[in-house]
């Protein structure tokens, strides 16, 4: 037998407070920030296209076979902006002593290095420092997965150039 | 006497309900505390000072990595730049160099040739939190890493030089 229960009011202003606070900081926290590339529109930005280099050190020829040019960059299961343009195998550039202490250069044969070329238009924000390449911050001196749908290498970003 | 009753109340007083939402409404409350606050208590307990400074940065990298480091650069911190009197002045390069022995064991110093090293100096305003100097989340003093970022790289650096004005 169920009971008739009396309406508790001060159980409902409790769980409409806890609603309304719940709904405010869901709000709150996940607001983006004002001045971020994709949510600005008060700002004025435009789409230009850049070119970034990243160098990927200790690999094989045989390594670098996944990549061909046009292939597109690849982020959490979805093809992004950005494709290949080139994928190059060059020979390590290394440094040693030789008899006299001295430290000098020498190309090494076996340990190779890729530079990879990736072309990809971004959304220039004057305001806004951040751009991103393939759904990773494009900025020299960061490492950088270089992901497609048929390879992958991590290397570091060397050089950006916007056109 | 029953810890929860037969109404649903803790000790015979309070509602078992009543006090989940206060824990959750407490909960939320410091959460938006911590938001609020930068994740940073102190930030609230200690008095913030802007003092002008200029720092100088070490940043040792491969040869070939330099090329989009400019004088006048802004200087930035994820999707913001910190203000327009925070930028890089002046910009040396110096070789790098390291110690090996020879072939009698003697050690010599020479030139690592794969290697360079930047030193950039920044115009910034530091904030003064209680001893901590900060560059926007960043905390500053000599020989402590921190990352030189624009719009167009980030480098991890180390302070070799700060003067607090």
């Amino acid at each position: 037998m169920i009971k008739n229960r009396k309406w508790n009011w001060f159980d409902a202003l409790i769980i409409l407070i806890i609603l309304v606070i719940v709904g405010a900081a869901v709000l709150v926290l996940n607001k983006p920030d004002a001045d971020t590339n994709k949510t600005s529109t008060s700002q004025p930005s435009n789409q230009k296209e850049m070119i970034m280099t990243v160098e990927v050190k200790n690999v094989t020829d045989a390594l670098c076979k996944g990549f061909a040019k046009g292939d597109q960059l690849m982020a959490l299961n979805k093809l992004q902006e950005g494709t290949i343009e080139s994928v190059s195998v060059v020979n390590s550039i290394k440094a040693s002593a030789n008899n006299n202490g001295v430290m000098t250069k020498y190309e090494d044969t076996v340990d190779k290095t890729a530079i990879v070329i990736i072309r990809s238009k971004v959304v220039i924000n004057p305001t806004n420092p951040y751009i991103e390449i393939g759904g990773q911050p494009a900025k020299v001196g960061l490492n950088y997965y270089v992901k497609t749908s048929k390879g992958e290498l991590y290397g570091k970003i060397k050089k950006v150039e916007v056109r | 006497m029953k810890i929860i009753d037969d109404k649903g109340k803790l000790f015979g007083k309070l509602n078992i309900l009543d006090l989940m939402g206060i824990c959750l409404i407490l909960f939320l409350v410091f959460l938006s505390f911590l938001k609020i606050t930068d994740n940073s208590i102190s930030s609230i307990t200690l008095s913030e000072i802007e003092v002008p400074a200029e720092m100088k940065l070490s940043i040792i990298c491969d040869k070939g990595y330099f090329e989009v480091l400019k004088v006048g650069d802004k200087i930035a911190e994820d999707k913001r730049y910190l203000g327009d009197e925070c930028k890089v002045t002046k910009i040396e390069f110096q070789d790098v160099y390291k110690t090996n022995v020879d072939a009698n064991g003697k050690a010599v110093k020479s030139i690592d040739p794969t290697l360079q090293e930047a030193i950039v100096t920044v115009e910034t305003t530091l904030v003064k939190k209680g001893p901590v100097y900060k560059l926007g989340k960043q905390e500053v003093r000599h020989g402590i890493m921190v990352f030189l970022e624009s719009s167009s790289y980030k480098y991890s650096t180390k302070v070799v030089d700060l003067q607090v004005q």
